[in-house]
């Protein structure tokens, strides 16, 4: 059984004529690394919303169809127990600070209070969690202060420290620079070892096509492409559903129209590098 | 082996100042005394002392630049208003002096004090409370209480809430002035920028809220289960709580003398 299922799924936003989501159906296995690309306003952010439970519990508006989590129809899950089950960190840095502690330290283990963890325990984990994130030297600031890339990495590892399940990611390195963005997605790569299921939004596609399994593509509220990650990614037409192809893709369609094709479509840079060899190989006989 | 700062979360939270570490309840209950008392005393003798040892307990404390700071404006404005008030509204006989035909009384100025020592003596409590209490530990006490963690939650984001919106008005100042709205000069400019800058301020502020709320849900916040603390207070000692009991017994002997003496007993 799928660990979340939708089944023919349209939500409207309170007072919104449009769908922010139309008819998605689509299931989600236990310990795969799903990226979400697509246009901005494509239901993203939608989509995320209704996997953590906040559509329906919090954001009232009208959901058709069948959501389960677990098994469990998503409107009969407790809020509470559902924040435990599944985490989620979002868009903006700055209000996912709590505002109410003093320090890094306390601020990332505060989920782990909300949890009732023991407190040997939960030093250990927000440790283990702020070395992860690479965090440690901010464990005594204050987290009201930090700038927005700190606070990303710090709202980040408040999640990761509590050890859902699932993780529900939207755009987690909005704020950080390239080196911030590499190591975040190192980060979310090493949790797939531990058999989380992970959903992760995110623009920037060269690292989707890296790290994910599979991918979705969103238009219109529509989930428009899905499935593994080569094959959804290097479709010559992804561009006509409001999807950007990783440079290396548009490069081999570039080759193949000019008549001199790769072997595949390439989608990161190491695939692209060695069929390049490769042709460069048989080219020199 | 931890650092010496997370280990310090493994035991009691105390900054080694005997007043501060007090229990938070335990400190508003005796604050809270001294304030009533002067509200129930109103004798200028003891007004003018209850200040002086609050200056006192603020040395003792180190707080005395925060305590000072607030407690000095109050002071100046609270003894030049009500002084000038209680010389219009306190008829008297005995004239003290006269400036150009107003005529200041040693009544109206005895009033003044006063009420003056009255009111500077309950401020000067809460004020100290302030001072020497950091507002975590009141809530964490108070959720050792019983209280909800929501509504202790609520109060502990509001005062964070005050700073951030003080930053994000800045930020909206600048913007528009950016925008060529005129934010600076005489009083009728400053009025016409109130709404150019409110409505972001305003609008900002909800549309965070809403975020800050899912945030915290994320946190497991609304988990239905008995939360843990990483930062803890000690344990109220014997000693603590036998001052404080005695200093509630003294007050309610203050307020019965008070009250024997008001229906002619004593």
């Amino acid at each position: 059984m799928a660990l979340i299922e939708l089944e023919h799924v349209t939500y409207h936003y309170p007072y919104s004529k449009t769908a922010a989501l139309e008819d998605i159906t689509f299931s989600f296995e236990k310990g795969v690394f799903y990226g979400v690309i697509g246009e901005n306003g494509g239901g993203k952010t939608s989509l995320c919303n209704l996997l953590r439970g906040l559509i329906p519990h919090f954001y009232q508006g009208t959901l058709e169809g069948r959501v389960t989590i677990d098994g469990t129809d998503v409107r009969e899950w407790d809020t509470g127990k559902l924040s435990a089950k599944i985490g989620y960190v979002f868009q903006n840095p700055f209000t996912q600070i709590s505002g109410i502690k003093a320090t890094v330290f306390e601020e990332v283990a505060m989920g782990l209070e909300n949890l009732g963890w023991p407190k040997q325990e939960m030093a250990d984990r927000t440790l283990e969690i702020c070395r992860l994130l690479g965090i440690e030297e901010l464990l005594e600031k204050n987290p009201n202060e930090l700038s927005g890339g700190q606070r990303q990495r710090v709202a980040f590892a408040s999640i990761l420290a509590m050890d859902a399940d699932i993780l529900v990611i939207d755009e987690p390195t909005s704020q950080l620079d390239p080196q911030g963005t590499q190591d975040v997605f190192e980060i979310i790569q090493g949790l797939r070892g531990s058999g989380k299921t992970i959903l992760l939004v995110e623009h920037k596609v060269d690292l989707i096509a890296e790290y994910c399994d599979e991918v979705l593509v969103m238009q219109n509220g529509r989930i428009v492409r899905s499935g593994k990650t080569a094959g959804v990614l290097s479709a010559a037409d992804l561009a006509d559903v409001g999807a950007t192809p990783p440079q290396v893709a548009a490069f081999g369609h570039a080759m193949a129209a000019a008549g001199k094709p790769l072997a595949g479509i390439p989608i990161t840079l190491a695939d692209a590098e060695a069929q390049v060899k490769r042709r460069q190989k048989e080219v020199r006989g | 082996m931890h650092s010496e700062f997370v280990q310090s979360f493994f035991s009691p939270q105390t900054t080694g100042n005997w007043f501060k570490d007090l229990n938070p309840l335990s400190k508003l209950n005796i604050l809270l005394v001294l304030a009533f008392t002067a509200l129930v005393v109103q004798n200028i003798a003891f007004g003018i002392g209850l200040c002086l040892f609050y200056y006192l307990l603020a040395i003792l404390i180190g707080e005395l630049k925060y305590f000072n700071g607030i407690f000095s404006k109050l002071l100046v404005t609270i003894g030049v208003f009500i002084i000038l008030i209680r010389q219009l509204t306190v008829k008297g006989t005995t004239v003290l002096f006269s400036i150009f035909g107003w005529k200041w009384t040693m009544e109206g100025l005895l009033n003044g004090l006063q009420v003056g020592s009255v009111i500077l003596g309950f401020s000067g409590a809460i004020i100290l409370f302030y001072a020497s209490t950091e507002m975590r530990d009141l809530m964490y006490a108070l959720e050792r209480k019983g209280v909800s963690h929501t509504t202790s939650y609520v109060i502990l984001a509001s005062f964070q809430t005050i700073t951030d919106l003080r930053a994000s008005v800045q930020t909206i100042f600048e913007s528009q002035k950016a925008r060529g709205i005129e934010v600076e000069g005489n009083i009728l400019i400053r009025a016409k920028a109130f709404f150019p800058v409110i409505s972001p301020l305003l609008l900002g502020a909800m549309a965070s809220a809403e975020e800050k709320s899912i945030a915290m849900d994320a946190r497991a916040f609304s988990l239905e289960t008995e939360h843990t603390f990483l930062r803890e207070l000690r344990a109220v000692p014997a000693w603590e709580k036998a001052l404080v009991i005695a200093l509630d017994l003294g007050f309610a002997a203050v307020c019965a003398a008070k009250l024997a003496k008001m229906l002619g007993l004593w």
